[in-house]
């Protein structure tokens, strides 16, 4: 064995363990303090090293002068901002779901922002103390890293003391455990949160600061870095500083000794290794044990479904319009059309698995590409019926082996599990050319569907409606069902659930059997209409994007998923001819301020839609609601109850 | 050494002089009497915004030149622009909006033209443009032909030359499909030279935090020869900045580089000895200009129509596609529609990047053997060799698959 070698490695993994450690105590610290796992923690660091870039590189300002005002007034101003006028308003007490989308929404305002004020440039930023090194053995050393490994061992010591032994650091956590009972005591909610709002953000400046010299300043890269360091905090159950860095350290460690030993000669593992990240937080997701304890969940404040006979005419109405608006349109709105409907499924497929059972999934694109992947590799010769019977049970069975592990987790650690899965997926499966037939994308052909051919964009339009329209159908047909009614009380209280005797193990497999079979139909058809595909169709942050949307428009809706559907599709319609920067950051700044807008109500803005039509659908017979029914059925109160429950935990029910 | 005058670099005139004859009625979409409408669909927003937008402004600066000397045969020549926000379900939408406006597409260069090559098939639109999907590059109406089978050893076997006593070496990637599905060729062609690999290409993830590791197993193996295969410029500086930092300092540090000027702003000299084996040098060496009319035009017109724009190789792609596609129109005569130009541009006998590249076969799509090489030294790009013109002698075309 080379013991240098081995040295050597395990010196270069502490190194970049520091960086990830820097990175996911600032995630920890936040989630302690305020319960939010922050999605834009990476995203608040890059626009903070721009900051710093913009005042010691482009103005001149001496470092120190320009580290201090962008960690200790510009950074702790972000954080205090975001708490007074985001996080006050629309986290607390929220759902997961509504959280993850604030800091999704977050993350790519801030980027948006980002290239607004600075471009696309990329940039160095010096390191500090720069041309300064040493050497250990025959490994050079600088500075700078020596500065990050300190400042993330100082950190996590720093703040552990200040959270065990500060009455400030006590009050932090207690804070989100419970405001209330802090207000009695004397402490001020509000206060203690801008403070850790105003820590978490100086601590993303200071990682982004520490890390820029190595990455460049690049507003993605920066951003989305802190994904990888998602394993570490994990390791440290978000809560434990020491865990976080030990976390970082096998992290680090383990990705520079498999860059020195693991062999480069098979694709699959060379694929694998980039992908190690996320491996980890897959393991140490697997490993958490489930803590049981009481859980404080709001309900959706959703619409009663409507009934089957209206969705029958309203379904049957778009499908009658879409054949004569067919012929209208041109073929490149034909394919906006088709693209929308396309669309309105995978979300509804999302809307079954997160709207209706609470199950958050950030991995819908990759079902979606799996699907489309083994339409691409099944025989031309089959017929799509079958193809699309393969493609979706496969699929759906995917689905099932992503839950297996999942149905031991839930909120935002379900969440992060499926962000793993997504991103392995992207490196492993949709990266590989031995998947792709050795090309970068993969030919799927157009189907014909019982004798139909739909190689023109008119008839595909047709069938893609005709899609939609039967996917709204299941969606609608599940709620109204026995197994729905189950989803949702799984979703509003699952431990209530388990004591009532459901079992609920079996019904999220079978939401997530379900919603996989649905994303995978729907990638046949979307194979269909691109005709190739690849790794590019479905990167990770493209099912960030569907959840998104289909938050502003309404998560638990099938008009919130229409809607989102068309304004997807219609946005790059608008933004067409904005040129420049200004245009570039457009598209994510109206996304991420419309779910700012709009994440607090489930309903999103559907449900505003819905309350403001109404007075007129009540004049519609079809619309009309049913005499001798429940109102609470057809929900005409204009504004619908949010039930907040303490969810029932019986007193010797296995505690 | 074999040295010949490329067409550009020979100093002849790059732009097509005004053509007298008289221009038909229209038989086709984009074409009046007036006018010849073309599109280029680039990455304009998404992820990677302004991506391949140089595409774009490259072929309309072409154009600008073109129309600046009365059009082809009086039509003023107008280019749209489609985005595709690196998604290739947009690009498709784009082609589809596009399509029935213009005559054709001159200088489209993206990622995700995968989602509109069977339209391009199905339309028989012309398309003057390489298509980054490999499956494209054959289809009866995209010009130039591309092979994807054979490779030039030339620059490999040149670096051979100048260094014959390195032989250890090793293939860097960035870990992205388009990279992959281009590594090949340039793999086998630096074995042919005489090279040999340590270690099967080595895929590196673009967003690794640090590339110490990597540096120091090729020090540790012993590798003089390190070649960086990516689109991204940032690989590039960072893998250049842990090189540094452990002072490895290997014979022959190449890659395909010098496609925009950003190398050099983000590390100025410290990116001295690096080799570019990519024809794409001619606007970042200021002494090009007084060397060849074709840069000068290349360089003056783009700054001309988009001031202070960064210039990068999808400027000098988009500037190519339109010369060609000029050439084809001038060709056609005054009846232009799809077919004539589709004909015209079947008869063209060279593709040369408008007098700034390297010329080849469009026809075969075969590569050529003429190269030149830069080298960073002082802080900026510079001709290393041949003196002037290309060098053609050196080297084999490769059949690789």
């Amino acid at each position: 064995m080379d013991f240098e070698k081995l040295f050597v490695f395990l010196t270069i993994g502490v190194s970049v363990s520091a960086i990830y450690a820097v990175s996911a105590t600032g995630l920890v610290v936040t989630y302690v303090t305020s319960g939010v796992f922050n999605f834009a923690h990476g995203a608040i660091g890059m626009f903070l090293a721009f900051t710093y870039w913009e005042l010691s590189v482009n103005r001149g300002w001496p470092v120190p002068v320009a580290l201090a005002v962008t960690l200790l007034v510009i950074a702790p101003a972000i954080g205090v901002a975001l708490d007074v006028l985001v996080m006050r308003r629309l986290v607390q007490g929220a759902s997961v779901a509504t959280k993850l989308v604030v800091t999704l929404a977050l993350l790519v305002v801030f980027q948006g922002g980002a290239i607004l004020i600075w471009g696309i440039r990329l940039r160095t930023l010096p390191e500090l103390f720069p041309g300064h090194d040493y050497s250990v053995f025959s490994l050079v050393i600088t500075w700078h890293q020596t500065v990050t490994v300190l400042a993330a061992a100082s950190v996590a010591f720093g703040l552990r003391t200040l959270f065990k032994r500060t009455r400030l650091g006590v009050a932090m956590r207690a804070v989100v455990d419970n405001p209330e009972l802090c207000s009695v005591k004397g402490i001020s909610a509000n206060v203690v949160t801008a403070t850790s709002w105003a820590l978490g953000a100086s601590l993303a400046g200071l990682a982004a600061i520490l890390i820029a010299p190595g990455l460049n300043l690049e507003v993605n890269t920066l951003s989305l870095l802190v994904v990888s360091a998602y394993a570490a905090a994990v390791v440290g159950r978000l809560q434990s500083l020491p865990a976080t860095f030990v976390g970082a350290l096998i992290l680090g460690v383990s990705q520079q000794l498999a860059v020195g030993y693991l062999p480069t000669s098979n694709e699959w593992l060379a694929n694998l290794r980039p992908a190690l990240p996320f491996v980890l937080l897959f393991v140490a997701l697997l490993l958490r044990s489930e803590h049981r304890l009481p859980e404080r969940l709001k309900t959706h404040a959703e619409p009663a479904p409507p009934r089957v006979r209206t969705t029958l005419v309203v379904g049957a109405l778009v499908v009658a319009a879409a054949v004569p608006v067919s012929g209208w349109l041109s073929p490149s709105n034909l394919l906006i059309g088709s693209r929308g409907f396309l669309f309105a499924c995978i979300v509804l497929s999302l809307v079954l698995l997160t709207g209706l059972s609470g199950q958050v999934s950030l991995m819908q694109m990759s079902f979606v590409g799996l699907g489309a992947v083994l339409a691409g590799k099944l025989p031309p010769s089959f017929p799509f019926p079958v193809t699309l019977a393969i493609a979706g049970v496969v699929t759906g069975l995917v689905g099932i082996v992503v839950a297996l592990p999942a149905v031991r987790l839930r909120g935002i650690y379900l969440a992060l599990s499926t962000l793993a899965f997504a991103i392995l997926m992207d490196n492993i499966v949709f990266g590989n050319r031995n998947v792709l037939g050795g090309g970068t994308t993969l030919r799927v052909e157009r189907p014909s569907l019982f004798g139909l051919d739909l190689s023109s964009e008119r008839s595909l339009f047709v069938v893609l409606a005709i899609v939609a329209v039967v996917f709204a159908h299941v969606f609608l047909a599940v709620r109204r069902s026995r197994f729905g009614r189950l989803l949702t009380a799984m979703r509003d209280a699952p431990n209530a659930c388990q004591t009532l005797g459901m079992n609920v193990t079996r019904a999220k497999l079978q939401v997530f059997f379900l919603s996989a079979l649905l994303a995978g139909v729907a990638g046949v058809f979307f194979g269909g209409l691109q005709s190739r595909v690849g790794q590019l169709d479905f990167l990770y942050f493209r099912s960030l994007t569907v959840l998104l949307v289909a938050t502003i428009f309404g998560i638990t809706s099938v008009s919130g998923a229409f809607l989102g559907a068309a304004f997807f599709v219609v946005l790059p319609e608008l933004t067409r001819h904005a040129d420049s920067s200004g245009g570039q950051a457009i598209q994510p700044l109206v996304i991420g301020l419309l779910a700012i807008a709009t994440a607090r109500r489930q309903e999103g803005v559907a449900g505003r839609i819905r309350a403001l039509l109404r007075p007129i659908l009540r004049r519609v017979p079809a619309f009309r609601p049913v005499a001798g029914r429940p109102s609470r059925d057809i929900d005409l109160r204009d504004e619908p109850a949010t039930v907040t429950t303490e969810e029932v935990i019986p007193v010797g029910a296995g505690r | 050494a074999g040295a010949a005058g490329a067409a550009g670099a020979a100093g002849g005139p790059a732009a097509p002089a005004a053509t007298a004859c008289s221009p038909s009625a229209a038989t086709s979409p984009g074409v009046t009497q007036r006018e010849v409408k073309t599109a280029s669909i680039v990455t304009d927003s998404g992820p990677l915004p302004g991506a391949t937008e140089g595409s774009y402004r490259g072929a309309a600066a072409y154009f600008a030149m073109v129309n600046s000397q009365g059009g082809v045969c009086g039509r003023k020549l107008t280019l749209l622009k489609g985005d595709d926000g690196l998604d290739p379900a947009r690009a498709r939408g784009e082609f589809l909006r596009l399509q029935p406006q213009v005559l054709g597409f001159v200088g489209a260069f993206s990622v995700a033209d995968s989602g509109y090559i069977d339209l391009i098939e199905k339309t028989k639109i012309p398309y003057a443009s390489l298509t980054v999907d490999p499956s494209g590059r054959k289809l009866p109406t995209v010009w130039p032909k591309r092979t994807e089978d054979k490779v030039s050893t030339g620059p490999y076997v040149y670096l051979k030359k100048e260094h014959p006593d390195v032989t250890k070496t090793a293939v860097l990637y960035a870990d992205v499909g388009a990279v992959k599905a281009n590594l090949d060729g340039t793999v086998k062609a630096i074995q042919k030279a005489g090279f040999q690999l340590v270690e099967p290409p080595i895929a590196v993830g673009v967003a690794d935090p640090d590339y110490t590791g990597t540096v120091r197993n090729l020090q540790d193996k012993g590798v003089d020869f390190v070649f960086i295969f990516s689109f991204e410029v940032n690989m590039h500086v960072r893998f250049n900045r842990n090189m540094k930092q452990q002072h490895y300092e290997p014979k022959i540090k190449a890659a395909n580089i010098a496609f925009n000027d950003r190398f050099s702003q983000l590390l100025g000299k410290d990116g001295d000895g690096w080799e570019n084996v990519d024809a794409y040098l001619p606007f970042l060496d200021p002494a090009e200009k007084a060397r060849s009319k074709a840069v000068n035009d290349f360089v003056t017109w783009n700054q001309r129509l988009f001031p202070g724009q960064q210039m990068d190789l999808f400027n000098v792609s988009g500037w190519g596609a339109a010369a060609y596609f000029v050439e084809a129109l001038q060709k056609a005569g005054g009846d232009v529609n799809r077919a004539s130009i589709l004909t015209a541009l079947s008869q063209l006998p060279k593709y040369d990047d408008g007098g700034v590249g390297v010329p080849f076969d469009p026809h075969t799509g075969e590569p050529t053997r003429c190269f030149t090489m830069a080298r960073h030294e002082g802080g900026v790009w510079k001709r290393s060799y041949p003196a002037s013109g290309l060098e053609c002698g050196l080297g084999e075309i490769l059949k690789y698959k």
